[in-house]
Parts: C-alpha cells; sequence; structure tokens
C-alpha cells in the first residue's frame, strides 16, 4: 500500500465514527452512509489538505457542506411534508415523566432556535468540540465563534424561559435560568 | 460552570446519536476499498459522482470480488430502518391564559354554546370529514414500517343511523427516498385505496347511536351506553375524540363534550399548538398509564369556537415493545370537515 493509501485508512478508521455519528444527529438513518461515503471521499481527493493533527474540525465541515448539497436538493420536498412529516429517527430516552417534560421543553426551545444556532450548540454539545475545533468547523475565527456560542446559549436560555412555564409545569428537573448554573 | 459545560449539560439528552447504530463493518470495508480504488488525483479535477452512483458502484465493486474470488459475500443492502416512521410531534406554545384547565374549558363550553347553530337545509345528511393515523394499524408482522399513512375518513349520516363510511389511505410520507425504495420493495403502495361501507338505518356506528345529549351528565352515561364504567377518566377524552370523528356536534353538544372534558380529574392545560391542518387551537391532556405505556393523550380546541379541531396520543416514557423512539406520536385525528350536505349516491 501506498503512503496516501496508508495515511487515508488511518484517517478513515479513526474518524469514520465520530464522521458517521455527525451525520446521523442531522439527516435520517437510511441516509447516513451515503453521506458519510461522499465526505471521505471528497477526504481522499483532497488528502492533502487534511490537517495532520487534527483533522477531524476539517472533515465535520466537509460534512457540513455535502449536507448543505443533500438540503438544498431536498428542500421542495421538505416543504410539502412539513406539517405531518415523519421524524428522524430520535432517540430522546428518559427514564421518568418528570425527565420528558423537562426534555420535551429543552427540545422545543432548540426547535425554535435559528439554523446558525443550532448548529453551533451541537457542535459543542454533542460533537463535544473545543471552541476553537467547532471555530474551524465552521470557518471562523475562535473570537467569533466566542461571540456567537455566548448569543446562542442566551437565546436558547431565553426559549426555554418561554417553554419552561408554559401549561403551569412545575418539574424540578425542568431546566430553568436558575438551575443552569453558570 | 462555563458556557461550554453548561451546554453540553442541558443539551446532551437530545443528542439523536447517543444510540444511533453504528455502520456495520462489512459495509465499512466495502466503502474504503471502493475509494481506495478511486484515481485521487484525477478527482480533485472532476464533480464527485452522484450520490446513488457511489452506493451503485460499492454493490458491484462486490459483485466483482464475488466472480473474482470464488468467496461468498453479501451484497449491501439498505438496512431496515431502526424504527417505524411516526408523525411529527406537534409544538405546543405557552397557553393562552393562566387558568386551570377546567376553567378554561368551562369558558371554551361558553363560547361553544354560544354559536349560532347552522341551518340545515331540507333533505340533507350529516357530512365528516377527517385525517386518521395509528400505530397499531400501522405496524403488522414485526416489521418495521418506514412511512406513515394518514387515513381520510369521510362519512355521511342519516337522523335514522343510516349511512356511509369511506376511509381512504392517503399517499405514504417518508422519511427519505431510500425509505421510499424500501417501501416498494415490500410491497407497500404509494398511491392510495379506498375502502366503502354502507350502512342500513341503526347500524352506522354502533358505538353512538341516537341523539347526541347536550347535557354534560347526561352524555357521560350515553358515551359508555352499553359498557361498563370507565377504569380512568382517560377513557371519556378517547371517547370524545372518537365521537367527533363520526358524529356532526351542535354548539350545544359541543359545549357538553367541552364540560365534560372540564370535570375529568387530571386534566391539564397544555398549550396553544398550531394543529396538523395549520389552525390555531388550544390544547388540553391528560398524561396516565391506563392503557399500559405512560401516554399523554390530547384535545385541541379552537377557541374562537369551541369545535374540536384534533386529537392526539403520544408515548411519553417508554415504548414497550413498540419499535419507535421516545417521545413519539402514537395516533392523531384532525377533525376537517363538520356539516350538511346532500346524502351520497
Amino acid at each position: 500500500m501506498d503512503a496516501a493509501k496508508e495515511q487515508f485508512t488511518e484517517l478513515y478508521e479513526c474518524h469514520h465514527g465520530d464522521v458517521w455519528r455527525y451525520v446521523a444527529r442531522r439527516v435520517g438513518a437510511s441516509d447516513v452512509g451515503d453521506v458519510v461515503a461522499d465526505v471521505f471521499l471528497v477526504a481522499w481527493r483532497r488528502l492533502d489538505d487534511v490537517p495532520v493533527g487534527s483533522p477531524l474540525p476539517w472533515l465535520y465541515g466537509v460534512a457540513r457542506l455535502v449536507l448543505a448539497n443533500e438540503a438544498r436538493g431536498r428542500r421542495r420536498w421538505q416543504e410539502l411534508t412539513l406539517r405531518v412529516a415523519a421524524e428522524p429517527d430520535r432517540t430522546v430516552q428518559v427514564d421518568h415523566a418528570d425527565g420528558v417534560v423537562s426534555q420535551r421543553d429543552v427540545a422545543v426551545a432548540f426547535d425554535r432556535l435559528s439554523t446558525g444556532d443550532q448548529e453551533i450548540l451541537r457542535l459543542v454539545a454533542w460533537e463535544r468540540l473545543a471552541p476553537t475545533e467547532a471555530a474551524a468547523v465552521l470557518g471562523q475565527s475562535r473570537a467569533t465563534f466566542a461571540m456567537r456560542l455566548m448569543r446562542a446559549r442566551h437565546r436558547l436560555r431565553r426559549q426555554l424561559g418561554v417553554t419552561g412555564v408554559r401549561a403551569g409545569r412545575t418539574s424540578s428537573t425542568a431546566p430553568s435560568m436558575s438551575n443552569w448554573g453558570g | 460552570m462555563n458556557a461550554v459545560d453548561e451546554v453540553r449539560q442541558v443539551l446532551g439528552g437530545l443528542d439523536p446519536a447517543r444510540a444511533a447504530p453504528p455502520c456495520d463493518d462489512s459495509r465499512r470495508g466495502q466503502v474504503l476499498a471502493l475509494i481506495l480504488s478511486d484515481d485521487r488525483r484525477a478527482g480533485t479535477a472532476r464533480r464527485m459522482m452522484p450520490r446513488r452512483r457511489l452506493v451503485l458502484a460499492a454493490v458491484s465493486a462486490v459483485v466483482v470480488a464475488v466472480a473474482g474470488g470464488g468467496v461468498a459475500v453479501e451484497l449491501y443492502r439498505q438496512p431496515e430502518p431502526a424504527y417505524a416512521a411516526t408523525p411529527v410531534m406537534l409544538t405546543y406554545g405557552p397557553p393562552a391564559t393562566t387558568e386551570a384547565a377546567s376553567t378554561r374549558l368551562r369558558r371554551l363550553a361558553a363560547v361553544a354554546a354560544q354559536q349560532p347553530v347552522p341551518p340545515r337545509p331540507a333533505g340533507t345528511v350529516e357530512h365528516l370529514e377527517s385525517t386518521n393515523w395509528f400505530l397499531n394499524s400501522s405496524i403488522s408482522g414485526g416489521r418495521t414500517v418506514s412511512g406513515v399513512v394518514p387515513q381520510q375518513w369521510r362519512s355521511w349520516r342519516t337522523d335514522d343511523d343510516a349511512g356511509r363510511m369511506v376511509k381512504k389511505d392517503l399517499p405514504p410520507i417518508f422519511r427519505s427516498d431510500a425509505d421510499r425504495r424500501q417501501w416498494k420493495k415490500w410491497g407497500g403502495r404509494v398511491g392510495s385505496s379506498e375502502e366503502m361501507h354502507d350502512y342500513a338505518a341503526g347500524e352506522f356506528y354502533s358505538g353512538f347511536r341516537g341523539a347526541v345529549p347536550t347535557d354534560a351528565a347526561a352524555l357521560r352515561g350515553w358515551l359508555r351506553a352499553g359498557g361498563s364504567a370507565p377504569q380512568a377518566p382517560v377513557q371519556y377524552l378517547e371517547d370524545a375524540a372518537q365521537l367527533a370523528g363520526v358524529r356532526l356536534l351542535s354548539p350545544a353538544q359541543r359545549a357538553a363534550v367541552l364540560t365534560l372534558l372540564a370535570d375529568l380529574p387530571g386534566i391539564t392545560v397544555t398549550g396553544t399548538v398550531t394543529d396538523r391542518a395549520g389552525r390555531t387551537g388550544e390544547a388540553f391532556s391528560i398524561t396516565t398509564d391506563a392503557h399500559g405505556l405512560p401516554a399523554q393523550y390530547t384535545m385541541i380546541v379552537d377557541p374562537r369556537s369551541g369545535v374540536l379541531l384534533g386529537y392526539e396520543e403520544v408515548l411519553t416514557t417508554t415504548a414497550g415493545k413498540l419499535n419507535v423512539t421516545i417521545p413519539t406520536v402514537i395516533t392523531y385525528r384532525s377533525y376537517l370537515i363538520a356539516g350538511y350536505t346532500a346524502a351520497p349516491r
């Protein structure tokens, strides 16, 4: 095996799972494999551009573009089925009814954010990237990302303030401004 | 706690990939082999191959390997979806008022009672139309269903309980094109089908016969006529949902239904909502495990008229043996048309 193939195989084996999960968080389960294959095909063809020390943010950045292309093709379909569409597989597994209520409040609040805010929060919460890495995914400076993260967090808090008090719920486990800490 | 930790703590539980099935090793290896076979120097100068071509190419590569090496290799198959497709959850906003559910429902009952009685031209019959979806009729034979198939119900009922019911499967809604292909492969219909039943006098919808009472207490008894008293209050909410799907309710009858709901122990305000038909309503729920799995049963009411707009059932805590994720919609009814029309021919 030549050096390029060896380098790519190592990259593929190390990060396939991470890229798989990144994509699985953003599209329906049946499309994940195809999108991930596209991401690594790009990585293979642009192997010289892949950062050696920290390739994952770069791979996420490619995945983001592949998904954006995918989304453009599907937008019309999505608009047609917006109200009664089948949900992508979601896994909000919790054990107690109070927990469900709080998870649903958070989910509702998150859904009300802009797609830009959602992506910033996903990169931090789900991909568990440090701000410097997440900034690289979005092609931004660390300072810009930090500012956007702060604003996204505030908007999420504000939405939680709305959803958290709805329906007269008093669940002690529901996230609120007071028990978030920080 | 810093911003990063805080965001992770609040949103971490929603991560949809926490329990997502990983890619299987054989497929991962096939895709790697395919990519490595690509001329990467040439590839940078041309467009990336279309998505579906890549998958087909992967299948071809495996076929070649089988032919050349004489080794049995399972062809790549689109995996069955891990969970059945279910309708999107409705999003509930803040309540319209701070009133308790019972107070608010009584107020809506008063609104309903004040509505004018619609004129009924001579010779017309009750006509209703609704869209319905039930998980239990969508899963069969242990096979995971990849599309949501709502049913359109249209009914015509005479005063002597004769009538016609037409149930039509609407075209399925899929999560993805892959799910659509899987559906076709299993032999599922993509077009719509229709069933029609005509009922002689006294036979239409045997559960609810004769005039719907206009008094809440009388309505309770009428709903359970011929049956045993319900074990749980939620049964009345379910009965009301069923009733609204098959009977035209006058303003006074709607008021009785809303008063009955107001009296149910455990009923709560869920919030304002845009229903599946795009209408604004107020939602009231009972959450209970009376039927086994913990679920939220919700009625949606038009605050301007007291008209029942829709009904939802959502599993809240566990799916039991159902092949769905949690929380998930397991039933919805969306009441679209209720009026008088000429009898169908």
